[in-house]
């Protein structure tokens, strides 16, 4: 499944979703997660974000059934979502 | 769906924060999400302790090395989280037994006979000739099913070769030749970028393996010998016409590949960097490629096809089920 995770947090909690998501997902900008994962680690992903959650914390996930539904435009500098290159 | 991650950079690979980061000599660091990872290539020259590896461990990524030049050097494998001292046993048996090792070797051969001719009749109907060949090829595969010791088999898997290898330089697009395989070191561009192709249908094929309890080191067609894996060298012989022959022709007619890509040293050819990277986003994508799977019912990647043919081979040692080596159908 296609996931993009987007968060608003304060400063001091930004590290507490950074280490959630990035062990499944590719960090791909500030606060921006992306990646291609089955839907039992969606479950996963979701259930971890919620039991962290606090009055000011925003979190939005966005999905789709499969990646290949979702186009995208990368502008500027920075890898292509999904490389599997280094 | 887990995926591979290839590493050209030089650097550190270590933990952090519970998943693996690199901390790139030119460059930011950046983080690899250790559960959506199958496989770790590392094509660079990368430092990493105990802690990366403990790491790769737990979520049970192998990771395959590749030294100077691209030959590959060999896999760090992570510790077995399927141990099955019984199917180990079995898998001995089985090799121990003459008819059912025959049985087996006969299947793979069979199966990578069809594969070579699937490879040729698809070409057949693209502006080559290759009617002779084909019989040739069904003739052996026919031939294959009635031989009676793994020698023999062997063989006629030469001969299968032998004919397949030898449409190879028809296909090819000018000015890429390939008259004779020769490796260790390969001698033109076509005989480089085959090894390089091989050498990664095999490290698909020990990954793959590496997810059950069977032995690498014990194959059924090859004889088991020291230092090598002679059961992923028996899967990857039913791939290679599927992961790695397929792919240098389309690589090569498309011209996604000049000889800029390669370049001579004082013996032997090579790729250069450039080129193992367009080669290696190739075979990537030709891993996630699909076909709907008859006996499952639902699409598969090419790499699950090698993964089920393992389960297959494994349920067959175990339980004596029908071994179904992958024969390409699609």
């Amino acid at each position: 499944m296609f996931v993009l995770i987007v968060y608003d947090v304060p400063a001091d909690r930004t590290r507490i979703y950074r280490k959630l998501l990035r062990t499944r997902l590719e960090h791909i900008q500030q606060s921006v997660f992306y990646g291609d994962v089955t839907p039992g680690q969606l479950v996963d992903i979701k259930h971890d974000i919620e039991a962290q959650l606090r009055d000011d914390d925003s979190v939005i996930v966005f999905e789709a059934e499969t990646a290949g539904f979702v186009d995208y435009t990368a502008y500027g500098p920075g890898d292509e979502p999904g490389s599997r290159f280094t | 769906m887990p995926n591979n991650h290839h590493i050209f950079a030089d650097g550190d690979l270590r933990r952090s924060e519970d998943t693996l980061r690199i901390d790139r000599l030119d460059g930011e660091p950046k983080y690899l999400a250790i559960e959506n990872l199958d496989s770790l290539y590392l094509h660079g020259q990368v430092t990493f302790n105990t802690r990366a590896l403990g790491l790769l461990n737990e979520h049970g990524v192998p990771v395959h090395i590749f030294g100077w030049n691209d030959y590959y050097r060999g896999s760090y494998l992570p510790k077995r989280s399927h141990v099955s001292g019984n199917t180990v046993v079995e898998q001995v048996r089985t090799y121990d037994d003459r008819s059912r090792r025959l049985g087996i070797a006969t299947d793979m051969i069979a199966a990578s006979i069809h594969n070579m001719r699937a490879n040729l009749r698809y070409y057949n109907t693209r502006g080559h000739k290759f009617t002779d060949v084909l019989d040739e090829l069904s003739a052996l595969k026919d031939r294959a099913q009635t031989e009676s010791s793994v020698e023999s088999l062997r063989g006629v898997e030469a001969l299968a070769r032998k004919a397949y290898y030898g449409c190879f330089d028809v296909i090819l697009r000018d000015p890429f030749e390939l008259t004779r395989r020769e490796y260790n070191p390969p001698s033109n561009e076509a005989n480089a970028l085959l090894s390089f192709l091989n050498a990664m249908t095999y490290t698909t094929c020990v990954s793959a393996i590496r997810k059950t309890a069977l032995d690498p080191t014990v194959g059924f067609m090859h004889e088991p010998g020291e230092r090598r894996f002679t059961l992923s060298l028996d899967i990857a012989d039913i791939f290679k016409p599927i992961l790695a022959d397929r792919v240098m022709f389309r690589l090569v007619n498309r011209q996604q590949l000049s000889f800029d890509d390669f370049e001579s040293e004082l013996d032997g050819c090579l790729l250069t960097e450039v080129g193992r990277a367009t080669v290696l986003d190739e075979y990537e994508q030709t891993l996630d490629e699909t076909v709907e799977h008859p006996r499952l019912s639902r699409h598969v990647s090419y790499k699950t096809l090698v993964q089920t043919d393992v389960y297959s081979l494994k349920k067959h040692v175990l339980t004596g089920e029908d071994y179904h080596p992958t024969e390409r159908w699609w």
